[in-house]
């Protein structure tokens, strides 16, 4: 009987183990910079992003030119050279952890609130972001999100318009809301 | 008074820019699904300069129909390293929806990243095209 229990696990590994990596390659960021001049918004669906259920490491690639403003003008200025610049850094990489993983049960439906911390890159320019959020397990399917502060964004090199009388125009802190379906990977 | 108006007129245009319409344009490369993501896979900086915000015609098999979180069906064309993630419109995508896995098809689309293998998501993202619709 041991024998066959052994040859089984060695076989069909995922019976034993639960399967512990998630990934989505559609998550939804959506970024807002409010100032006294104008509010600016664009939404972005193809965030691909991995939990490993077991580390508590998650990763989140946001490719820079899917973002999508209202005004096509807004969206030309976002990409161009002295802003995103999205030729030469076409993504946008966090990588982190779940401060309180354990505190998630994996196989148990609920809301879970989340620390996450690690390190954001924005055009080749790595700072320490942290963000509160929510895993959410209905049914075996697990749900991502957040709403956090990318805060000095200068500090990413990320260029404000040059002409003084739009510079202010661009918050220096933008607000991010994230969404993530996750299946099983 | 006519270069206030036309000056006028020029930002007002400018402000209500329409944005690209991407399906009116003409391709700037067709390839073959596999050739492109593994000219992304051999040399990403010179693919990102030649392929990124361009037009083109991919073709290739399906692997899987999907839909994203705005409704737009998502057709992903299964690569040996990767794959190209090609994502319709509200408009288009009464187009997908006739197709099924393992169909040949030709998706004409704008592109918004290469393909590439990450070691942080320990997997390949990738090749995303938007604006997406068939080619005949």
């Amino acid at each position: 009987m041991k024998k066959l229990t052994l040859l089984l696990i060695v076989l069909f590994p995922t019976l034993f183990f639960a399967q512990t990596k998630y990934i989505t390659r559609a998550g939804h960021a959506n970024l807002f910079s409010t100032t006294i001049a104008e509010d600016i918004t664009a939404d972005n669906y193809k965030v691909t992003s991995t939990i490993n259920a077991e580390t508590g490491a998650m990763v989140f690639v946001i490719p820079v030119q899917s973002f999508e403003f209202k005004k096509s003008l807004m969206q030309k200025h976002f990409n161009q050279e002295n802003f995103m610049n999205s030729k030469a850094f076409p993504k946008i990489k966090f990588k982190g952890e779940i401060k309180n993983l354990s505190t998630v049960k994996w196989d148990k439906d609920g809301k879970y609130p989340v620390t996450v911390q690690g390190d954001l890159t924005i055009r080749d320019v790595t700072k320490a972001l942290s963000a509160e959020g929510t895993i959410s397990i209905e049914k075996g399917i697990v749900t991502a999100s957040s709403v956090f502060m990318v805060k000095q964004i200068s500090d990413y090199h990320v260029g404000k318009p040059t002409r003084k009388s739009k510079r202010d125009n661009v918050a220096e802190n933008i607000k991010i809301t994230y969404k993530g379906i996750y299946k099983v990977k | 008074m006519f270069g206030i108006l036309s000056v006028g007129g020029t930002i007002l245009y400018m402000f209500n820019m329409p944005h690209r319409d991407v399906q009116g344009e003409t391709a700037k490369y067709t390839i073959e699904a596999n050739k492109f993501v593994n000219e992304f896979m051999d040399n990403s900086e010179a693919s990102n300069a030649k392929y990124l915000d361009n037009v083109v015609v991919v073709s290739g098999t399906v692997a899987e129909i999907s839909e994203d979180q705005l409704k737009q069906k998502v057709i992903l064309l299964k690569t040996d390293k990767a794959g190209v993630n090609c994502t319709f419109t509200a408009e288009t995508n009464v187009n997908a929806n006739k197709l099924s896995a393992g169909d040949k098809v030709k998706i004409k689309g704008i592109v918004r990243m290469g393909a590439s293998y990450d070691e942080d998501l320990e997997e390949a993202e990738f090749a995303i095209l938007e604006k997406c619709n068939i080619i005949k």
